[in-house]
């Protein structure tokens, strides 16, 4: 028998919403929460706005104990997490389970934490660095803390490729439940807005220096001029079928294929067109191989939630992608960038996709890429409204900082398989 | 400026509480109370110690932060604190 894997859950903490409900209704009804950043004094900062997450209340519902040795990528973590656990009524498993594992995608780590205790480090001395700063900071905090709060004793595991990290660690839960361990709590966020995380992430050259909160991130946009970073992310629960069935956790949605690959060589200046040109083939390979994991042909693909990195040669370089691996099926199927009005929240980014593709999958409605229409491409993009199509497979792009490129497909729990 | 005053139990559940998040008052430590009881585990020690040392310009001993009960602890930081006067 083989083994399926299905979503059996939900959690998300985004810019838009602190909870799934509210996350997808103004995702659907095109919201944006693109503004100046907020977490600390960015006034001499080239980078003027980010998506921030502002209706959470991690001092509210973590224990003082655990939020005091935490960053706040992983206070938002344990929030999504959480939602997730009762969503999928894991809690019937019982505590102390070795059938559930946590496997999260990771990429600044505690960076507002870490800069808190090297600043007192250097302002102060090493006898001001607190006893949690080794423990904060590092990629599998937000791992570990999931399984320490829930008892989750399963195989457990961080990974990090960058923004395509979301895409990675779904099929890394995948195979890991293929392995025999049933349940997976799998996803990722991100809290990377402090200056140190900032300035990280400015190297990259991607970040949209615009004046303008409306023209902060504009994917496949004629007047694109970068992305806006931002804050947050999702936690599914990933569970293997007949798990699910057993027990009468409704199947939400299924993952059905992921394929991922690398494109070699110095990541690209934003201006070098022949050198984004080129990292095509790279996504192109990852979309044909999870096709063809999934089973499915490129004109069986409803809906694309495309990468949209929101810098000219990077989304044209998209687009070749989705040409050479669709053909003439690239030219109309609708493509959606729902992130253009959350920011990109690396690791977080991903699987608020693929969330966002299990709600779709389930309401039949494509939602809006927000902001103003502005398209610079040759697509059809999806804006100003929610587009209602039966939907049966969703592609979720993405490309991570240094050459990762990731495609995942997710099918209607029905239709998947 | 070294100060030579005692340690009170509620400075130190104060402590606890801004660096380990740990909430605790006063009427919970008996004399047996240990820290492992009120859910005080080492790491949130070793993070309380140089808060203390650092208020009244002691430095505590090196296996401070292997102290079972309270009552100890507060005897061992205030003996440290008489010590330096």
């Amino acid at each position: 028998m083989t083994s399926r894997t299905v979503v059996t859950g939900l959690g998300v903490v985004a810019p838009t919403g602190a909870d799934t409900a509210s996350y997808w209704r103004a995702t659907l009804a095109g919201h944006t929460a693109i503004d100046h950043i907020s977490r600390f004094d960015a006034t001499r900062y080239p980078v003027r706005f980010a998506g921030e997450v502002r209706g959470a209340d991690p001092a509210g519902q973590i224990d003082s104990r655990v939020l005091v040795q935490t960053d706040r990528w992983t206070h938002l973590a344990l929030l999504a997490a959480g939602e997730a656990v009762a969503a999928a009524a894991l809690e019937t498993l019982g505590k102390g389970s070795f059938d559930i594992g946590v496997t999260t995608a990771a990429g600044a780590g505690g960076v507002t934490f870490g800069q808190r205790e090297i600043q007192a480090l250097w302002s102060q001395g090493p006898g001001h660095v607190g006893p949690y700063q080794s423990i904060a900071w590092f990629y599998a905090a937000s791992t570990g803390q999931i399984s320490i709060a829930n008892g989750f004793r399963g195989p457990c595991a961080v990974l990090s490729s960058e923004s395509a990290g979301g895409l990675d660690a779904i099929a890394l839960s995948r195979r890991t439940i293929r392995r025999g361990t049933p349940v997976q709590l799998c996803g990722g966020t991100e809290a990377p807005l402090s200056p140190y995380g900032l300035v990280c992430q400015m190297q990259s050259g991607l970040l949209s220096e615009s004046h303008d909160a409306a023209s902060a991130y504009l994917p496949f946009g004629r007047s694109a001029s970068g992305f806006a970073p931002g804050e947050g992310g999702a936690v599914l629960v990933m569970e293997e079928l007949a798990h699910a069935r057993e027990r009468g956790a409704p199947a939400l949605a299924e993952i059905t294929g992921h394929a991922a690959a690398f494109t070699a060589g110095q990541p690209p200046h934003p201006e070098d067109g022949d050198g984004w040109a080129r990292t095509s083939d790279a996504l192109a390979f990852a979309i044909t191989r999870a096709l063809a994991d999934a089973r499915i042909g490129p004109s069986e693909v409803d809906v694309v939630f495309a990468d949209g990195i929101g810098v000219r040669n990077a989304d044209r370089a998209e687009v070749a992608a989705l040409h050479a691996a669709l053909g003439a099926h690239a030219s109309t199927v609708p493509i959606t960038v729902p992130k253009a009005g959350i920011g990109r929240a690396c690791s977080g980014a991903a699987p608020l996709d693929v969330a966002t593709a299990v709600l779709a999958l389930r309401d039949g409605l494509v939602p809006p890429t927000p902001g103003p229409p502005d398209l610079g491409h040759d697509i059809d993009l999806v804006t100003s409204a929610a587009r209602r199509k039966p939907l049966r497979h969703i592609l979720c792009l993405a490309r991570g900082f240094g050459g990762f490129a990731s495609a995942l497909v997710v099918s209607s729990a029905e239709g998947g398989g | 400026m070294a100060e030579s005053t005692s340690i009170t139990l509620a400075e130190l559940t104060d402590i606890l509480s801004s660096s380990a998040g740990v909430k605790i008052t006063p009427d919970q430590v008996a004399e047996s109370t240990t820290f492992k009881e009120l859910g005080v585990d080492s790491l949130a020690l070793l993070g309380a110690i140089p808060i203390l040392e650092r208020t009244r310009q002691i430095v505590l001993p090196v296996d401070a932060e292997n102290v079972e009960t309270v009552s100890e602890f507060l005897d061992l930081v205030n003996d440290t604190v008489q010590g330096a006067r």
